[in-house]
């Protein structure tokens, strides 16, 4: 392609680390899925801890969370149609590799264990006959019901080895914080898979969404998102996850950066605070926030003041920070404008995609 | 330094029996026979070292108990003209709403008496039954004329978001009085305090609270509080202050695409929050508190929205004052300015 609106055009382009795929309808699951799930997903569909059968508590302001220009020919859902993913993002933006985020159906919600194991491998088996297979460039999140660690950690191990799956996806809103005991057996399974986990905002997890109940609009339950993502994090060290497996990387996906820095110093002063309480924990917080956390560029909270978020960004950590469009949704980053143009072009080719080649074992 | 004012301080119960006097018979026998056992909040057990300092055990004074104590370290050393009163009393979370309704305006008078009677310095904050909201509408409409008082305590964490309406009548009688809102920590614990559940650790519970501070202001800001009251102020305290600008900045850029659903704003969050809130910069999340002020300053385009406070009895440093070294003039500022602008009431009476 070699029009001038696409800067990427001719040159190795980004690494999106947040794509998410769509189907036209769930019925794309049924050759995944044996006899009697299809029955069952036909009759029950999937069981939340929501209000609704069939839309969110907060439904979106968009419809299908999407921009209005991501409809494909014909109508199809948003993110639904390989060639029109191609046509209006991978080439367009000469994209080097995409890692798919699936967010429905919410398997890692699922309330029917069984069911969601089955769910689990569909949408997995999904993600490589439909995406990896006809296009190298897509690569994606091994989906898992974690509230069975049992079949999470068979779930990982059918797939591990499998050059699609770059990582294990699961929700920042979970039953329990990620950190707590009965999640640990999926960290060592993963890290014996030498894969990272990637934590993208989802989950239905049946708790108020803030922590003095539950809000009325879409924008809170859009900033809740932020709350669990920090949750997450703070569990993840606190109760030692980090420290039990140093080498182990989390992604959290989707859910900003520029609140790490004030929760990182508000993390060292609990430390010191709580000490006694927090006994088994050897080194600052601080520390394994910089160690073992990565952050996905999209949404980034914005300064009004000039300069300050590249200030945000290097406060982070360069290094940690990895490009993400979000692509269909409709606060899609472009990656032609997203990162501020002030950073230094080793910085942007960082975020952009050498963060990610490494992160994720990808050859440019 | 002159007119300085705490504007967070938190004295404490001794035990249940100083609240008895100032409870009518009928209570007074529920109190007696039910064991409540002076009602400490689960977020500020009063042992944990957060709460009172390392070395407090049963049986020594309760930090924050003797009036005589604080007046000497807060008042006296401290060299302030004023300090602001909040207790930290799970009075306003009893689940029977007449009960909580008499617990706190009990807990107001025994304020009152046992500490803003003994020193003009002292001034208060009103607690009140959240989930009772015709009394303590009543409990604020009692103590209008009363300016010792100048605040409304309110709870980091109850069952509602604090924004929603069945609220609003506590926002129309405070600006009606001139009283302050203050969110304070503090949970009920009604809600896991996560939206990922329960924390193991208390320390984390601890970690946690700024999202739940951005919940609450995400609030009264969505919901139109600061529309329907104009002349609201709100003051955020104990927080450790450093998340609020960057919540400044995401909250602007999400209300542009979302606003259509909360077409009642009629100007940007962050110029919201500029204008009518305020918050303690003890203690204060960054590594350099110092540097940290001034960042905050800068990111949030604001100088007048920061108070100084002690946080006395908690131990948030090991340096008694983290600020030295900050210039006298954004001293002044926050220690004398801010505060004015923040509660109104402070002024009516004393030289302040």
């Amino acid at each position: 392609m070699s029009d001038a609106r696409f800067p990427f055009a001719g040159l190795t382009g980004p690494i999106d680390c947040d794509i998410h795929p769509g189907m036209v309808s769930l019925a794309e699951l049924f050759p995944h899925l044996e006899g009697r799930w299809v029955d069952h997903l036909q009759a029950y569909g999937v069981h939340l801890r929501q209000t609704f059968a069939n839309t969110m508590t907060y439904p979106r302001l968009a419809r299908d969370t999407a921009r209005s220009d991501a409809w494909p020919p014909g109508g199809k859902p948003p993110g639904s149609d390989l060639d029109f993913l191609r046509e209006q993002h991978l080439d367009a933006q000469n994209i080097a590799y995409g890692i798919l985020q699936p967010l429905r159906p919410g398997v890692a919600s699922e309330r029917n264990l069984s069911f969601a194991a089955a769910l689990a491998r569909a949408v997995n088996s999904w993600q490589v006959e439909k995406w990896f297979k006809p296009e190298p460039r897509l690569k994606g999140s091994i989906v898992v019901a974690p509230d069975d660690a049992d079949a999470a950690i068979a779930e990982i191990e059918h797939w591990a080895g499998h050059p699609g799956f770059v990582q294990v996806a699961l929700p920042p809103k979970s039953l329990e914080p990620l950190g707590r005991k009965r999640y640990w057996p999926i960290f060592e399974a993963a890290a014996k898979a030498g894969l990272p986990i990637g934590i993208h905002v989802s989950g239905v997890a049946g708790h108020a969404i803030t922590a003095s109940g539950w809000p009325s609009f879409y924008a809170e339950d859009h900033n809740s998102n932020i709350a669990a993502i920090q949750a997450t994090a703070i569990s993840l060290i606190f109760e030692g996850v980090t420290t039990r497996w140093p080498d182990l990387r989390f992604v959290l996906i989707e859910g900003g950066l520029g609140w790490s820095t004030a929760l990182a110093a508000r993390l060292d002063r609990t430390w010191v605070r709580f000490s006694s309480e927090l006994a088994h924990l050897i080194e600052a917080p601080s520390i394994h926030l910089k160690r073992s956390f990565h952050f996905t560029t999209q949404p980034i909270e914005e300064p009004d003041r000039k300069g300050m978020l590249t200030e945000m960004l290097r406060e982070v950590g360069i290094e940690r920070i990895l490009f993400a469009s979000d692509y269909p949704h409709w606060d899609y980053d472009d990656p032609r404008y997203a990162i501020p143009g002030d950073l230094t072009s080793v910085e942007r080719q960082a975020i952009l995609r050498n963060n990610a080649a490494a992160l994720y074992g990808l050859k440019l | 330094m002159t007119k300085s004012i705490d504007c967070d301080i938190h004295p404490a119960l001794a035990s249940v029996k100083e609240l008895i006097p100032f409870l009518d018979p009928y209570w007074r026998e529920m109190e007696e026979s039910r064991g409540t056992n002076a009602l400490y909040m689960s977020s500020y057990p009063p042992a944990m070292p957060l709460s009172a300092g390392l070395g407090w055990k049963t049986g020594d004074p309760l930090p924050g108990a003797d009036v005589e104590a604080v007046r000497r370290q807060v008042l006296d050393v401290g060299g302030c003209d004023a300090a602001v009163c909040n207790l930290l009393s799970g009075a306003a979370m009893v689940a029977n709403p007449y009960y909580a309704a008499a617990l706190c305006r009990a807990m107001n008078d025994w304020l009152a008496e046992t500490w803003l009677a003994q020193d003009r310095r002292f001034r208060g904050s009103l607690v009140v039954p959240i989930n009772n909201v015709p009394a303590a509408v009543e409990e604020i409409e009692r103590r209008a004329g009363d300016y010792r008082f100048v605040q409304v305590l309110l709870y980091l964490g109850g069952e509602t978001p604090l924004g929603r309406m069945q609220f609003w009548p506590i926002y129309e009688a405070a600006e009606k009085a001139d009283f302050t809102i203050g969110i304070h920590p503090g949970t009920a614990y009604r809600h896991a305090p996560t939206p990922t559940g329960w924390p193991s650790f208390r320390a984390e519970d601890y970690a946690n609270i700024p999202p739940a501070f951005e919940g609450q202001l995400m609030s009264l800001i969505s919901e139109g509080v600061f529309q329907k009251y104009p002349k609201l102020r709100v003051v955020i305290l104990e927080s450790g202050v450093t998340w609020l600008p960057v919540f400044m900045w995401r909250y602007a850029k999400l209300w542009r695409g979302t606003r259509r659903e909360t077409p009642w704003l009629d100007r940007s969050p962050d110029e919201i929050i500029r204008q009518q809130v305020f918050a303690s910069i003890a203690p204060i999340d960054a590594a350099d508190p110092v540097r940290g002020i001034e960042r905050l300053c800068e990111a949030a385009g604001s100088d007048g929205m920061w108070l100084y406070a002690s946080d006395y009895p908690h131990w948030q440093f090991d340096d008694p004052d983290p600020f030295h070294g900050l210039p006298s003039s954004l001293r002044e500022r926050f220690a004398t300015e801010n505060p004015r602008s923040a509660y109104p009431r402070i002024a009516r009476i004393l030289n302040v």
